[in-house]
């Protein structure tokens, strides 16, 4: 969150769309993990099992 | 279905968040008996838990996977052979003390956020959401799985929401955006803009989608509370010591993403009196102080790491440290609040 919001600051100040790019990507990337955090946080079924190493 | 929603936002909201998340799990009330997810990527691990300790089983090293949600989707893309890759290079790196979690939870992303901040657009964001999508679901599953242990009472352990491919379309639709607005070189700085505040919630009445200083915040208040209520005799490593001040602005005594030693000149600049935006500062400013205490609430509101071992405390740092660096918030039912 940190890092994203710097790059998107950063964008913003100097009107760089490269830089804004990887602040959008960043920002698109927290959400696919925070909605799968939820899902798996909430997911009450079945036996909790990680994966593993094999 | 409204009495249900309700029901997720109060148990979002009082135990792992106030405001994160889909916005549309309530669009299939029926949970599937199995994950209706793609099955060419789905393995079923074995019952051992070893870990490769060789450096000849390091490089050999795979991992297999238990079911998780996944949907047909263009937007994610599994790439099972990276993932055994990088962890074959986690185990070969370190050694005695790896272990799933800390690869999965806590390795893992901060590497693929090192490939998103390091080349933008020519990552292969596809492939890399595929691995935060692994990282986020297991990792929701392992905190359910030690708040289960350590407080067997808590309202999360006896409420259940299971994924649903509504919700799932949801969230890919939600990324799917954010990748068309990358296209468009005219528009792309007004979108970064734009991703830094709260947004309208296509769901009347629903509360505003967080943005990335609300979340920051959030996850700050998260963070601390942890930090400052450890488990009754445990004391937080000193390798989790943060201070932050500022806009966007926490120093952590061991950072992990590569990219933040090279925007600690904009981190200092936002925050001086000469900084180049003060407008935009002091509209994001306080949104992001206002969210600091709704983190704060999560640990502080009935829920607490009382009962957490050593090992998975710090294992909640860790995520919790690097959410607050790169990843989004830690918990809660994201755009809910």
């Amino acid at each position: 969150m940190q890092a994203t919001g710097l790059v998107n600051v950063r964008a913003v100040i100097d009107d760089d769309p490269e830089r804004a790019k990887v602040g959008i990507i960043a920002e698109a990337a927290q959400i696919v993990w925070l909605d799968a955090y939820i899902a798996g946080l909430t997911n009450g079924e079945g036996t909790i099992e990680l994966p593993t190493f094999g | 279905m409204a009495r249900r929603t309700a029901l997720v936002v109060v148990l979002v909201l009082s135990l792992v968040a106030a405001g994160c998340g889909g916005n549309d799990n309530d669009a299939d009330p029926t949970p599937p008996s199995t994950f209706a997810a793609v099955t060419t990527t789905m393995t079923t691990a074995p019952t051992t838990t070893a870990v490769p300790t060789t450096t000849e089983e390091a490089a050999m090293a795979s991992v297999l996977l238990p079911d998780y949600p996944r949907w047909e989707t263009e937007t994610l893309s599994a790439a099972p052979e990276r993932l055994d890759s990088l962890a074959a290079g986690y185990l070969a790196d370190a050694g005695d003390e790896a272990s799933m979690e800390r690869f999965l939870f806590g390795q893992m992303p901060v590497v693929v956020f090192d490939e998103i901040f390091a080349e933008g657009a020519e990552a292969d964001a596809e492939e890399l959401f595929w691995l935060l999508h692994l990282s986020g679901y297991f990792g929701g599953r392992w905190l359910r799985g030690e708040i289960a242990d350590a407080q067997p009472e808590a309202l999360l352990v006896g409420f259940s929401d299971p994924p649903t491919e509504a919700s799932f379309v949801d969230t890919m639709t939600r990324v799917s955006a954010r990748l068309v607005a990358v296209d468009d070189d005219t528009t792309v700085v007004e979108a970064a803009r734009a991703a830094l505040f709260d947004r309208p919630n296509s769901i009347e009445g629903e509360a505003p989608i967080p943005g990335v200083a609300d979340s920051f915040g959030y996850n700050v208040g998260y963070m601390l509370e942890i930090l400052a209520t450890p488990p009754e005799g445990v004391d937080a490593s000193p390798r989790f010591d943060v201070t932050c001040d500022g806009l966007f602005s926490c120093s952590y005594a061991s950072p992990k993403l590569a990219v933040l030693p090279q925007l600690a000149d904009t981190q200092a600049e936002i925050n001086s009196a000469e900084s180049s935006a003060p407008g935009l500062v002091a509209e994001l400013v306080p949104v992001q102080n206002a969210a600091e205490p709704r983190g704060r609430g999560v640990w502080s509101g009935g829920l607490s790491v009382q009962g957490f071992s050593r090992e998975s405390y710090d294992q909640l740092l860790v995520v919790s440290r690097d959410g607050a660096s790169d990843r989004s918030r830690q918990c809660s039912g994201g755009d809910r609040r």
